[in-house]
């Protein structure tokens, strides 16, 4: 046999590597050649099947057209181990190189190639083309090559030619499947049961064999041909193409034997007729059964696939299933992590909003706390004037200073209050008229400023939703601070107005011609007891800024200071509409 | 703030004068102080720490007023009014509460319990006199 094993004969082997398969398959076409010669009845120049015929095929097709001495080699020994001349032997040899290779053109060109046992139409074709088709040229070549060297009558020549052709069609056929599918087939490994079969199935094949197609004697009163029928069906729907193909080989060859010995169910008086069905027979079983094998093999490797698919899908599936759980069990734990963020988070805000109550209660009660020994100082420093009698005396004087520090006193006591007062809890908003409340607020200033011979303008302003009492303080204290902070040598000029910086705010503007202060105080003013100047200068608790700041910050907005030193000063309060 | 035995001594002078006597009942020392100074040209002042001072005193005396603090250590304003008016004699004395809280609750049982007027502290000089004056007209 050509190639066995993964060990497979190829064109890029080294030289001696390849002349080796040469010389295998020279070994292997000569012993075919004369087992098949060893077969053939006696009285015909043809075989019954010409083995070397699929054994040249299935080299060509495994290893390639280089392997054609090995061919040619064999059937010269063949030829030469039977007697006949170079002149006959040569052309016979060439007819079986062309043969072989024709036969391996047609199932490369139409059957696949080696795959050629696949698939039911792949068999087909090469059954036709590569045995039926190329076996007439190795048949005509041989038959008249024999012809032609006289060896045999002319007059016989058709009927060689047909036994030649039927044995090389029936040898390609049935063993060129063999050697390719042993060549090629990667088989698992058979376990316990399974060897037990194909044990079992050797033996049917045998028996069957002998039994039916050898000619056993209990069978010879009973047409059991069809008992072939199982037995070939067996390898095919449990083993595969290559165990087929050895089981038509075997019941082939029985059949052969059988008819040898003018046994079995082929065996008829006439030699040429027992020839033609024997050759037929074993060309029909093998093309046949391989057909159905592979079917069955196509089967079983689609199932394969399917189940291939199927688990990939299913192991697609569990990873998907087991990255989902996953990713939910991070996401629970991550809720579960932002679920105690979040609690902490608001136990935090509660513990800040409790503390800072706290913090505005304290500042609160200390700031009402504050305010009652400080009216009794001045009430004491009053009851003291009282007693002094005279301003111009020293005590009342001294009262008198006492009685304003405490009124000192007094005012960021208030003031403080009033700031811890603006940091409580949000005030309730509702609609104020913003022009209602300045000119409210602007009232007590109004005659002061008029009286210098100043004026105090307050523009168009609009109706926000805000803390009446907190707007009211607010315009307040800017027009204080604003007049305030007048220039001693210009009569007091002071303007509020209102525009729009962007959608949903105001501006409210308190423009004054006053002192004005440096760039660098803008920040400063407005912190609480933050002030530019000597008391002494400009009275105040240093609170009033701070609580515009705190007003404006409470409901939403903000309040910055622009001020040019000698010029005047420009408040704008920010506030949402 | 009179000592106890100096209270006698207070009402005959109350009486040689003919000054209507004012009782205040005031824990606050420097209140008291005040108050007096104020009153001292119109009035006799006599001024008593707490409730129980007022209850040992009261039935010797004649006063024309009543000044109470609602809030003092032992028995607050309000039960010593009722204590007082629970005595006949001074049913339709007029008592003037000094209440150191605006609420209104405090009013109301001013009221209930028989005050005849409040005023809210701080409470000014001129407010305080006035008051004093016109419940003494009305009452006495």
């Amino acid at each position: 046999m050509g190639a066995g094993g993964g060990a497979s004969a190829t064109e890029g082997d080294p030289f001696w590597r390849r002349a080796a398969w040469v010389a295998v398959l020279a070994a292997a076409y000569f012993v075919a050649g004369r087992l098949s010669l060893a077969l053939a009845f006696a009285r015909l120049a043809a075989p019954t099947i010409w083995l070397p015929a699929g054994i040249a095929v299935a080299a060509f097709l495994l290893g390639g057209p280089w392997m054609w001495p090995g061919v040619f080699l064999g059937s010269l020994f063949v030829s030469a181990a039977s007697g006949r001349t170079a002149w006959v032997a040569v052309p016979i040899a060439a007819g079986n190189v062309l043969e072989a290779w024709l036969g391996a053109w047609a199932a490369r060109r139409f059957a696949r190639g080696r795959a050629a046992f696949e698939r039911p139409r792949h068999i087909a074709a090469f059954a036709f083309l590569s045995g039926a088709a190329s076996a007439t040229v190795g048949a005509v070549i041989g038959a008249a090559s024999l012809c032609r060297g006289s060896l045999l009558s002319w007059d016989g020549c058709g009927a060689t030619a047909l036994t030649w052709w039927l044995a090389d069609a029936a040898g390609i056929i049935v063993v060129a499947p063999i050697v390719i599918l042993a060549a090629m087939e990667r088989r698992d490994r058979w376990n316990k049961e399974k060897s037990a079969e194909a044990g079992l199935l050797f033996a049917s094949v045998l028996l069957i064999g002998w039994a039916v197609l050898g000619g056993a004697p209990a069978s010879r009163n009973y047409p059991l041909d069809f008992l072939c029928l199982p037995v070939i069906l067996w390898p095919a729907f449990r083993f595969g193409p290559a165990e087929t193909a050895l089981t038509a080989l075997v019941l082939s060859g029985a059949a052969v034997g059988g008819a040898l010995r003018g046994l079995g169910p082929f065996s008829r008086g006439n030699e040429i007729e027992t020839v033609l069905l024997l050759q037929s027979f074993s060309a029909i079983t093998a093309a046949a059964a391989l057909a159905v094998a592979a079917v069955v093999a196509e089967r079983r490797k689609d199932q394969e696939v399917l189940q291939g698919s199927r688990r990939s899908l299913e192991a697609a599936v569990r990873e998907r299933t087991e990255t989902l759980t996953k990713t939910l069990g991070e996401l629970e734990s991550e809720i579960a992590r932002r679920g105690l963020v979040e609690t902490a988070l608001e136990r935090r805000t509660r513990e800040l909003a409790h503390s800072n109550q706290e913090l505005h209660q304290f500042a609160a009660v200390v700031s009402h706390e504050l305010q009652e020994p400080l009216r009794k100082i001045l009430t004491f420093g009053d009851l003291l004037k009282g007693m002094a009698a005279d301003p111009r005396r020293e005590e009342w004087e001294y009262a008198e200073r006492m009685e304003d520090a405490a009124r000192r006193m007094q005012r960021l006591v208030e003031g403080i209050l009033e700031l811890s007062r603006t940091t409580g809890d949000a005030p309730p908003l509702g609609p104020v008229d913003l022009g209602e409340v300045a000119r409210e607020a602007a009232l007590d200033f109004e005659p002061l400023v008029a009286e210098m011979g100043g004026n105090l303008f307050i523009g168009p302003l609009p109706i926000i939703g805000a803390d009446r009492a907190q707007m009211r303080r607010l315009f307040s204290n800017l027009i204080s601070n604003a007049y305030k902070f007048r220039k001693k040598e210009d009569a007091p000029r002071i303007r509020i107005s209102a525009e729009s910086p962007q959608r949903g705010f105001v501006r409210i503007l308190v423009e004054d011609n006053g002192i004005g202060f440096e760039d660098e105080f803008t920040e400063m003013i407005f912190k609480p007891f933050g002030r530019l100047h000597r008391r002494a200068d400009y009275e105040g608790s240093g609170l009033g800024l701070a609580i515009c700041r705190r007003i404006a910050m409470r409901h939403g907005g903000d309040i910055t200071a622009k001020g040019r030193p000698g010029e005047g000063a420009v408040f704008a309060v920010t506030l949402p509409v | 703030m009179r000592k106890m035995g100096t209270i006698e001594k207070e009402f005959a002078e109350d009486k040689e004068t003919g000054r209507p006597l004012i009782l205040m009942v005031d824990d606050d020392a420097d209140f008291q102080t005040i108050v007096r100074e104020w009153l001292q040209d119109s009035y006799e002042h006599v001024g008593l720490a707490d409730g129980e001072e007022l209850i040992n005193e009261i039935d010797g005396l004649e006063p024309s007023l009543v000044i109470l603090d609602v809030r003092m250590p032992g028995a607050d304003g309000f039960k010593l009014c009722e204590q007082i008016r629970s005595d006949r004699r001074f049913s339709h004395l007029p008592v003037l509460f000094l209440t150191g809280s605006k609420g209104d609750e405090d009013f109301m049982k001013n009221l209930s319990v028989g005050g005849t007027a409040y005023l809210t502290k701080p409470v000014a000089r001129k407010k305080l006199l006035a008051t004093i004056k016109e419940l003494i007209e009305k009452y006495s």
